[in-house]
């Protein structure tokens, strides 16, 4: 298997592997006084990444140095299935690095590494190598708590992926969510693969709609002052959150844009539910629609110029789009007798949203000019509440398909549906940023 | 003078501990067949000793709508028809009119059919001339229904498509 040539590739992988600063010119004469290193059969990777739809990989399990033996959450393990579920992958795992098997695969490209466990603190290597050569392309060390280890694998994890796509990887985001103990809601948050759940609200009430802001900043919709009302948290706080926008009226749907710095929301002060907007401090209030129907459901688009919603005005709810000042509105869903809970793919392309079709709810998308509408998932169950994840490669949405409700994720090409949470009870969840 | 005194604070006592043991929501349904609602004390109280029987509550009764609508049936208004004259009997009560829906229809869109629905019985209250002001709304959507898990049994689904009301002081 003939891999062509590019010194100047050679170049670039010479300074990551080391990661220095590059400097061309001198790194050139430092490559011509080593002694030989072949220059047949090196990788030229940004081939290699865009030849395939999904790029072959192997993962080599990782051996330990001295000290003792990962048990659980092996770091490999974890960054085999960070990269299988970016769908971009053909992932083989291998517990050693076998040749024939690697070119039986035509695999160019390997994850090898090591670590030392002593007491609780953990020590790891990761390498993304050349598959023959066994050049290091690109390396980093980790060192840390052995808890830690799934942390420094989405952190690799992430550092192949913008490697080899430049573009940022998903594997250390979250996603907030609902746990639906009937009277008593919790607010939870846990790692983008349905690990490390743990709950944000303690309060016995009732917890809807989670929505993640900037910074570990985060809003949700509280019953705790006796009607829904907005509430604020912090993922970093030690505090159990505290109220941001408390009336008698019902407040509720946040939805926050990072570019406007704003945050969308349903309120009935004006008599129903209208949407508003508002600065990230509860001021500024801006008043967007203005009918005796219910709107609600706001979604921002990702650029902050417009936003998505849900409207009765011509008698069931409908998806609708306006800017950010209640102008411009147009209906987008002329197919269905009832929408909800749209969600704006980061991506601006298209717009997911919950529809009832022959009695079912499931995940639609269409785009922001309202054409193109198309069922998302088709397998059993309500599939309801979508929302995306940062580069706009998943929608994670709660259904019953199991049996119990729980969130799933799929691609919005209706492929890789995937159960993500297995609590019994998961609803209403929002992605976080990277 | 003391005596006197005494025997007013004994008084005042009284009151409060009567109030304290009437400010239940617990509620008789008269209506076909809906499930007892037991209530639920504050957290921060003791479990309450058992509530004395109050005719009034047989009253307050729940109301009942259609699927995905907020109009007044004919056996709503019935049941509005006796609220209201109680209500301007008991002139100083306040009351929290709580709407909900089934859970079949979506999480955030069903808070906005709650309220109207609590909104229809306000406005039929408020049009016999109790003050706005009595009458409380809050909406729960789909998050607390009577029966949960109905599958596709429309008598299931039906209680829990309701108005309830709760009193907030007398």
């Amino acid at each position: 298997m003939m891999r062509t040539v590019l010194s100047s590739a050679f170049v670039f992988c010479f300074a990551s592997s080391l990661s220095r600063l590059r400097l061309p010119g001198i790194l050139v004469v430092v490559c011509s006084l080593l002694p030989a290193v072949s220059f047949a059969e090196r990788i030229d990777l940004e081939i290699y990444a865009g030849t395939y739809d999904s790029v072959p990989i192997a993962v080599c399990a990782f051996p330990p140095a001295a000290g003792e033996r990962l048990k659980k959450d092996l770091p490999w393990q974890t960054i085999a299935d960070d990269l299988e579920f970016s769908g971009r992958f053909r992932v083989l795992r291998l517990s050693e690095r076998d040749t024939t098997q690697l070119a039986a695969e035509n695999i160019g490209i390997t994850i090898e590494g090591r670590y030392e466990l002593t007491g609780d603190t953990l020590t790891m290597e990761c390498r993304l190598c050349d598959a023959f050569s066994q050049e290091t392309i690109l390396g980093k060390r980790f060192a840390g708590l052995e808890s830690e280890s799934r942390k420094m694998a989405h952190r690799f994890a992430n550092i192949v992926y913008e490697f080899l796509f430049s573009e940022r990887g998903i594997f250390e985001s979250s996603i907030l969510f609902i746990r639906d103990n009937g009277a008593v809601k919790t607010v939870c948050c846990m790692d983008y693969d349905g690990r490390n759940v743990r709950a944000l609200t303690s309060a016995s009430t009732i917890n809807l709609f989670p929505c993640f802001a900037d910074s570990g900043i985060f809003f949700w919709v509280s019953y705790l002052k006796g009607t829904p009302d907005l509430f604020k948290g912090s993922l970093r706080g030690a505090g159990l959150g505290e109220p941001f926008i408390v009336t008698k009226h019902t407040e509720t749907s946040p939805s926050y844009s990072p570019v406007e710095m704003r945050l969308a929301y349903a309120s009935s002060e004006d008599g129903n539910l209208e949407i508003y907007t508002c600065d990230i401090d509860g001021g500024d209030r801006k008043q967007l629609t203005f009918n005796r129907a219910v709107d609600t459901s706001p979604c921002w688009s990702p650029e902050g110029y417009n936003i998505a919603f849900i409207s009765d005005r011509t008698g069931q709810p409908q998806l609708y789009v306006m800017d950010n000042e209640g102008a411009n509105v147009r209906r987008l869903t002329f197919e269905g007798s009832y929408q909800d809970s749209p969600a704006w793919s980061p991506r601006g392309n298209l717009i997911a949203y919950t529809s009832l079709r022959n009695g079912k709810y499931d995940i639609w998308v269409i785009t922001p000019e309202g054409k193109d509408a198309r069922q998302v998932t088709t397998k059993a169950g309500s599939n309801e509440y979508p929302s995306w994840s940062s580069n706009g490669s998943h929608i994670v949405f709660h259904s019953i398909l199991g049996g119990k409700s729980e969130l799933y994720a799929i691609r919005p090409d209706g492929t890789g549906l995937k159960r993500l949470t297995d609590v019994g009870n998961a609803r209403m969840p929002d992605w976080s940023q990277f | 003078m003391k005596r006197r005194m005494l025997i007013v604070a004994g008084a005042c006592c009284c009151c409060v501990l009567a109030i304290g043991c009437t400010k239940k929501t617990t509620k008789v349904d008269t209506t076909p067949a809906p499930a007892p609602r037991v209530s639920e004390p504050a957290p921060e109280r003791e479990p309450a000793p058992e509530p004395e029987i109050d005719r009034t509550s047989e009253i307050l009764a729940p109301i009942y709508f259609d699927y995905d609508k907020y109009n007044l049936r004919p056996d709503a208004i019935a049941t509005l028809e006796k609220i209201a004259p109680y209500l301007r009997e008991n002139s100083t009560m306040r009351i929290k009119i709580e709407g909900h829906a089934d859970e079949r229809g979506t999480d955030e869109y069903n808070i906005g059919l709650g309220e109207n629905r609590a909104k229809s019985a306000r406005k039929y209250l408020e049009k016999y001339g109790i003050a706005s002001k009595r009458l409380e709304i809050v909406s729960y959507g789909r998050s607390r229904p009577v029966n949960p898990n109905c599958g596709e049994d429309e008598s299931c689904h039906q209680q829990n498509r309701r108005v309830e009301w709760v009193i907030l002081s007398r």
